[in-house]
């Protein structure tokens, strides 16, 4: 049923009021023929007839005026939004301009607050991403720290198990030197014997001299190292020395101690004296201490160029298993990589080190 | 000198710098403030919009989505309009600190693409390029078309 006709003249008056139409009427090449309506608020003011209406209305170019169409929201001269109508009428065409700027309007402003809202999302993902790296990158940082931390507390382990071992390794040469000094005093000791002991003691004490060099370098332990000092030296006299050093404390536990030296072995050699007195007196050192009867015996072979230095005992030796562990490094290589099984045996700390002089110096 | 009348469609996603690139290209000038364009939607298919002779796609290097928005929109185009001419402008360059598309998209962008442009509708740089461009491409496919 259709409206009431008064209803339907007030809707149309009321529209017309509100949407100001402006009309007009081109040909195929958008030539204007007549207008109708207010053109003031659309921009469009003193158009005359045959005017290309392109220019003063942008939108037409391209425009087929055989179609009917409509556009919303188009921006005309002035910045009034239009809603446009184009209406074919038999080879010409009605052009409807509805003003919509207040429709345009609130349209606006809701688009603008959604797309707002969206940037803002754009750019608290963005944020949030930039976070999760920086957290990253901290804790990167903060294993990066804990691993300079652990590497300091190896560095300090080592330094208090070197510390030990020195002090186990100064033992050896102190209690020569008390020796002798005591067999010295000794009445009724020949001043052949008295000189000998001053000379024994000398060397102890040279050694001595020279341990606590190796203490002052101990910047070459941390890193792992030991740097060998070599020099031309006479093997001979070294392994005689080794020889008074260790005999009387063999003695008075009742051991006998013997000294082979194969005629082959070379008087001088070139190698790090101080080292290989270092690993001949703990070798030796031990052997005395834990053999209760019996003998110590020191051998040196030389073979293809490679000097064999033997210390052998009767004591209760040490078990291959017990050999592996107290060989065992606390760390392989240059990679510093932490070695599970550690060496916790009252020797096995000095023998690590020795062993590895021994390598070393054995390779060179 | 012949005066070549062409309607270009300016596509890309919202706030990407469309109005800007066009406000510099037309009055040489550029607003720090957004107001949003409320208008015909290219991607609205109903609309029967009349065959643009080109297009000027715009991206925001700063929002990666928006390039992804442009080959979205590129295939649709292609589809309704056929091989139509375009540029493909990455706009705010001046905000390059803030890029989060590599170079390596880039390039490839521009190897698959053509006219690939690194723009600034805030300083200028490459709009009037890139638009130049297009024109020579829109006449080049009338000449051909002719
Ligand atoms: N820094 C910078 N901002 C820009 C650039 N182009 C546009 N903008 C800003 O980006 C926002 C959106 O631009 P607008 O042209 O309205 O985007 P549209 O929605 O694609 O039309 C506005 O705040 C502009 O000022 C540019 O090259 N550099
Ligand atoms: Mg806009």
């Amino acid at each position: 049923m259709d409206l009431p006709a008064r209803v339907v003249e007030y809707l149309q008056n009321e529209f017309l009021a509100q949407a100001r139409p402006f009309c007009f009427l081109i040909d195929q090449n958008y030539r204007l023929i007549e207008c109708w309506g207010h053109s003031e608020w659309c921009g469009l003011r003193g158009i005359k007839p045959g005017v290309d209406m392109r220019e003063p209305a942008p939108f037409l170019v391209g425009i087929s005026v055989t179609d009917s169409q409509r556009f919303e929201f188009l921006e005309m001269p002035g910045q009034a939004f239009v809603n446009a109508h184009v209406i074919p009428d038999s080879g010409q065409c009605y052009v409807v301009l509805l003003d919509a700027r207040q429709e345009h309007a609130s349209t606006q402003s809701k688009q603008q607050s959604v797309n707002e809202l969206r940037l803002m999302h754009a750019r608290q993902h963005k944020l949030i991403a930039r976070q999760r790296d920086l957290i990253s990158e901290l804790v990167e940082t903060k294993s990066e720290l804990d691993h300079h931390r652990r590497e300091a507390e190896r560095i300090s382990a080592n330094k208090s198990r070197f510390i030990a071992m020195m002090s186990h390794e100064f033992r050896t040469p102190l209690a020569s030197i008390i020796n002798y000094a005591d067999l010295a005093r000794e009445e009724g000791t020949s001043s052949n014997d008295v000189q000998k002991s001053i000379e024994t003691i000398a060397r102890s004490a040279k050694h001595l001299t020279s341990l606590v060099e190796v203490v002052l370098d101990d910047a070459s332990l941390d890193a792992g190292q030991v740097e060998l000092v070599e020099h031309d030296f006479d093997l001979v006299s070294l392994l005689n020395d080794m020889a008074a050093m260790m005999a009387p404390m063999a003695a008075e536990k009742g051991l006998s101690f013997a000294t082979y030296i194969d005629p082959d072995v070379p008087n001088l050699i070139y190698a790090d004296e101080v080292r290989l007195r270092q690993i001949l007196i703990n070798l030796m050192g031990n052997a005395v201490k834990f053999t209760l009867d019996g003998g110590v015996k020191l051998t040196a072979t030389y073979n293809d160029g490679r000097l064999v230095v033997t210390v052998s005992d009767t004591g209760p030796g040490i078990s291959i298993e017990d050999q592996e562990r107290v060989f065992q490094a606390f760390e392989r290589g240059a990679g510093g990589r932490l070695h599970s099984q550690r060496s916790h045996t009252r020797d096995g700390r000095g023998r690590w080190t020795y062993r590895e002089c021994a390598d070393t110096v054995a390779t060179q | 000198m012949t005066r070549v009348t062409s309607k270009v469609c300016v596509v890309g996603d919202f706030a990407v710098g469309k109005t800007s690139v066009v406000e510099r290209f037309v009055t040489n000038q550029f607003s720090e403030k957004y107001l949003s364009t409320v208008g015909v939607k290219i991607d609205t298919k109903e609309i029967d919009f009349p065959a643009p002779s080109g297009f000027i796609y715009v991206a925001d290097g700063t929002r990666p989505d928006t390039l992804t928005a442009i080959e979205h929109l590129h295939s649709q185009i292609t589809e309704k309009y056929g091989a139509a001419a375009f540029v493909l402008l990455i706009n705010k360059r001046d905000l390059m600190h803030d890029w989060t598309v590599s170079d390596e998209y880039l390039d490839a962008l521009s190897k698959s693409y053509g006219n690939v442009y690194r723009t600034s509708a805030k300083t200028g740089d490459d709009v009037e390029q890139a638009i130049t461009r297009l024109a020579e491409l829109i006449i080049d496919n009338d000449m051909r078309g002719a």
